[in-house]
């Protein structure tokens, strides 16, 4: 049995664990529930940073239960790494589930009706809980939700941390905590924008014969968000770049981490680095990822933000997908023609389609406007008051140094023994080492019992954004199936990146090939000919900005990161959601003409330039 | 002048313009909301030829259209024979009918495809079942606006198969009324009793069909989930129908049968027949 772990858990049984990583649970009841290891964190997690996150996806279950679902999710850190667990609200009791899954078993007819007359139920709360909201969703965001998120945005803007005493900012700490905890509130009660363009997404394809789901997002599209704005002006500034011969030089010749200081050093580029200056103070108040709390943000280390413009640089002036005007008039063609249908329909279908319409049309932009507001800028400040408080405590001798904070959790930091922490943060560290080294277990705790087939329409919502099935049952070792997350075709080499510091290796047309992508991200996609991610469905933020670029996205396949490698030559199909190796080792030159030659971008020279 | 307007006094005679466009002519004076339009009357079809008739229908659209502050005249074209919608034989669906009809042209088009199927093997058939003439067949045309039902209901003022006369049965499905009429949906079932007007009962269904207007004619498509079991009528416009149907039983003298629709939140009364085969 020298490979339990690796096979499939049986339906309501406890899962068994690698000898490696076996569990010591805190509470005997959590080996009851279902553990599932959070896609973001493949590597061992510090406990500060545990427990911001797990401030901030607790305070997101204030978003299940305004949808009406039966059940909220825990964190643990078990052996390092983070993991969420899911509490049903109302445990039905053991019985019940054991009686279900004999059921399931045994007379799989009527489970199936028993779990049908559920979903009925189940989607009728769901329905009667988000209709109302995103029948008014573009006030719900502008007038309810983001006002609060710039006053707690506001709040930390004015806190001048340098100016506090250590007991004032370890009281800000605890006081940031608390409103990272709000803010995962605000951000779970945003969950109807999925909602609202799945909803959306599922009346076209059922109103109109022969449609996919990317036919229905078109109606969605070219509407201007944060991040686009942000990934614009950072390619405007490539344009500057390419007008200063003395600016056009440092960027294409030194390393990317070189460049502000080299740029410092030129007189003639300060009008340049001022512009550079002024767009990270603007959108470079992010981390490289959601929750890397422990990694500077962009302000601290512009590295990533240089990497881009660097790869924008070397683009010639085209770039089409920057004007979001063909992405509009695409879509108000394709409205158009939707509303010319259906002017013969009942005027209960014509409403729906219309509130639909309109809430997933907020709903796409609130889908990157709140990561820009919420992860993103709180993200920042959540650091910010870390890295100050973390370095008093290096300043006194209390830690080694400021990062050292993050070996601590927030009771330590409020209550611990300065003496202690020390030794702690070495307890802490070596254990992370240890971990490091140990794959762990997709899922812990015991198996559902059973499945339920259709949650209702906010659980299809959510496959369809985040959480899309891991196991895709890919096993061929050249191609993927995965989902269709942004048609069109295109080839390119690979590049396999598992994190923002590998991001320079990306050259013009290469294809994107990662886990998941995040906003952060996103300026990665104008150098990209293509995206294909392991994670995340239609409605994932991976697919949805490559929409907005044009670029074809295959996601949630589960398995591209360990298929591909980097260096060969792929095509990716985001129509039928497939992805394949064409050669194994094409394109040693790093832009390849070949993959203009399939690109639906193939108008665009930026690919052979 | 070959026309005749719907409600003109002229049009209550059944041998000029057919029983179907004689009867809602007579409704249409009694009820404000019956689609208006106009008759191509019997004689038509044998003395005029229908290119001529171009520009008097092309006047009368304009006409209709200033009338009722129609941006367009969407048609519903129907023959109307002249021995139909008797107390005795009711022609329901033994004729052609084209929906979704717009401009002079297609109008024309349509009115032909009356004519000729008015000599169809299928209507002689049936006119020698119900020993009619089958020599001359003669046809008018109904030329009416097709309304844009969001809900449309079929009315009977005795119970059809009982023929209990203490109810009014009301089927009603979503959209144009032919996917009730034709079958091809289980409508929700409303029964009001008629001396005290209480809704005694209400069965909602899954409606998994409707009609709607497509470019050109009418398609029958599949209702959208969230629309299936929602109640197609509220309690309001259950006894609005009622009362229309208990109306229109006292002026006919004979229980009836209705066809209506809801269409922007207002009844139409689009055709009423005495029911020919109650006990």
């Amino acid at each position: 049995m020298s490979n339990s772990s690796t096979q499939a858990p049986t339906a309501g049984q406890s899962i068994p664990t690698p000898p490696d990583f076996a569990v010591v649970w805190d509470d005997p009841r959590d080996a009851k529930l279902t553990w599932m290891s959070l896609a973001q964190f493949r590597t061992p997690v510090p406990p500060l940073v545990h427990a911001i996150v797990g401030a901030f996806l607790v305070g997101g279950n204030a978003g299940f239960e305004q949808a009406g679902l039966p059940f909220q999710v825990r964190v643990a850190r078990i052996n390092t790494y983070a993991y969420i667990g899911m509490v049903p609200k109302a445990a039905p009791p053991d019985a019940v589930m054991k009686a279900m899954g004999w059921l399931n078993r045994t007379a799989p007819g009527v489970f199936k009706m028993i779990m049908s007359k559920m979903t009925a139920g189940m989607s009728k709360q769901q329905l009667d809980a988000l209709n109302p909201i995103i029948e008014r969703f573009e006030s719900y965001w502008y007038d309810e939700l983001l006002p609060e998120i710039q006053q707690h945005l506001a709040y930390f803007e004015s806190c001048d941390l340098r100016g506090l005493s250590l007991d004032q900012l370890r009281a800000h700490l605890a006081e940031a905590l608390k409103r990272e905890e709000r803010l995962g509130a605000l951000h779970g009660v945003i969950m109807p924008m999925l909602f609202a363009m799945s909803e959306f997404e599922e009346l076209y394809c059922e109103l109109f014969e022969g449609v996919t789901t990317l036919d229905a997002l078109r109606l969605t599209q070219g509407f201007d968000n944060k991040i686009m704005e942000g990934d614009r002006a950072l390619w405007r500034l490539s344009r500057a770049a390419r007008s200063s011969p003395e600016v056009q030089a440092i960027l294409s010749r030194h390393a990317a981490g070189d460049v502000i200081l080299a740029l410092e050093k030129s007189v003639e580029s300060q009008p340049f680095l001022a512009d550079v200056r002024a767009w990270l103070a603007q959108y470079g108040q992010r981390l490289n990822s959601a929750f890397a709390f422990s990694e500077p943000n962009w302000i601290e280390d512009p590295t990533p933000a240089i990497q881009n413009l660097q790869a924008y640089v070397a683009q010639p002036d085209l770039h089409p997908e920057m004007e979001p005007a063909a992405l509009v008039a695409e879509r108000e063609k394709a409205v158009a023609e939707a509303r010319a249908k259906l002017a013969g329909y009942p005027q209960p279908v014509v409403t729906r389609f219309e509130t639909l319409l309109k809430a997933a049309q907020v709903a796409t932009v609130v889908h990157e406007d709140h990561n820009f507001w919420i992860d993103q800028r709180t993200g920042y400040h959540i650091r910010r008051v870390i890295m100050e408080f973390g370095g008093r405590l290096a300043q006194t001798g209390t830690l080694e140094s400021a990062n050292d904070v993050f070996y601590l959790t927030p009771d330590e930091l409020q209550n611990g023994r300065d003496a202690n922490l020390k030794r702690l943060v070495q307890e802490r560290k070596a254990e992370m080492e240890h971990f490091s080294r140990v794959t762990p277990p997709p899922m812990l705790g015991t198996a559902p019992a059973f499945e339920m087939a259709d949650g209702g329409p906010m659980v299809r919502a959510m496959f369809k954004g985040e959480l899309s099935p891991q196991n895709t049952g890919n096993a061929d070792a050249n191609k993927v199936k995965g989902l269709p997350g942004s048609s069109g075709v295109a080839r390119g080499t690979a590049r396999v990146i598992h994190s923002l510091a590998e991001a320079g290796k990306l050259q013009p047309g290469d294809v994107l090939v990662t886990a998941f992508t995040e906003p952060p991200w996103t300026p990665l996609f104008a150098t990209a000919s293509a995206v294909v991610t392991d994670s995340g469905g239609v409605l994932s933020h991976s697919a949805v900005v490559a929409r907005e670029y044009r670029i074809p996205a295959v996601v949630g396949t589960g398995t591209a990161t360990t298929t591909f490698h980097d260096g060969q030559l792929i095509e990716v199909d985001g129509n039928a959601g497939t992805v394949r190796v064409v050669s194994e080792n094409e394109a040693s030159d790093a832009i390849n003409p070949q993959s203009a030659v399939e690109n639906p971008k193939s108008h665009e020279p930026a690919l052979v330039g | 002048m070959n026309l005749l307007w719907l409600g003109d006094p002229k049009s209550f005679d059944a041998a000029l313009v057919g029983g179907k466009a004689a009867n809602l002519s007579r409704l249409a004076r009694m009820y404000h909301r019956v689609p208006d339009g106009f008759s191509l009357p019997v004689a038509v079809m044998d003395e005029a030829h229908p290119l001529d008739l171009r520009d008097e229908i092309t006047c009368a659209i304009s006409d209709l259209m200033a009338c009722h502050s129609l941006p367009n005249f969407i048609a519903a074209v129907r023959s109307s024979a002249v021995d139909e919608d008797g107390a005795t034989a009711s022609f329901a669906g033994q004729h052609e009918t084209y929906l979704n009809i717009v401009g002079a042209d297609a109008i024309i088009q349509a009115v032909i495809r009356c004519w000729e199927s008015a000599r169809s093997e299928h209507a002689l058939h049936y006119r020698r079942q119900q020993r009619l003439s089958v020599e001359r067949p003669q046809i008018a045309v109904l030329v009416q606006q097709l309304i844009p039902a969001d809900v449309s209901a079929v009315v009977f003022s005795a119970h059809p198969v009982t023929g209990n006369r203490a109810e009014v049965i009301i089927n009603a499905s979503w959209g144009l009324g032919e996917s009730i009429v034709g079958g091809t949906v289980t409508p929700d079932t409303f029964v009001v009793r008629k001396s005290d007007l209480a809704i005694t009962s209400r069965t909602i269904v899954d409606k998994q069909h409707m009609t709607v207007s497509t470019s050109g004619g009418t398609h029958e498509v599949e209702v959208p989930r969230f629309l299936r079991n929602e109640v197609c009528l509220n309690d309001g416009q259950i006894l609005e129908i009622a009362e229309l149907a208990l109306t229109l039983e006292a002026t006919m003298e004979h229980p009836i049968d209705v066809e209506c629709a809801y269409a922007g939140g207002e009844l139409y009364l689009l055709q009423c027949r005495p029911i020919t085969t109650l006990k």
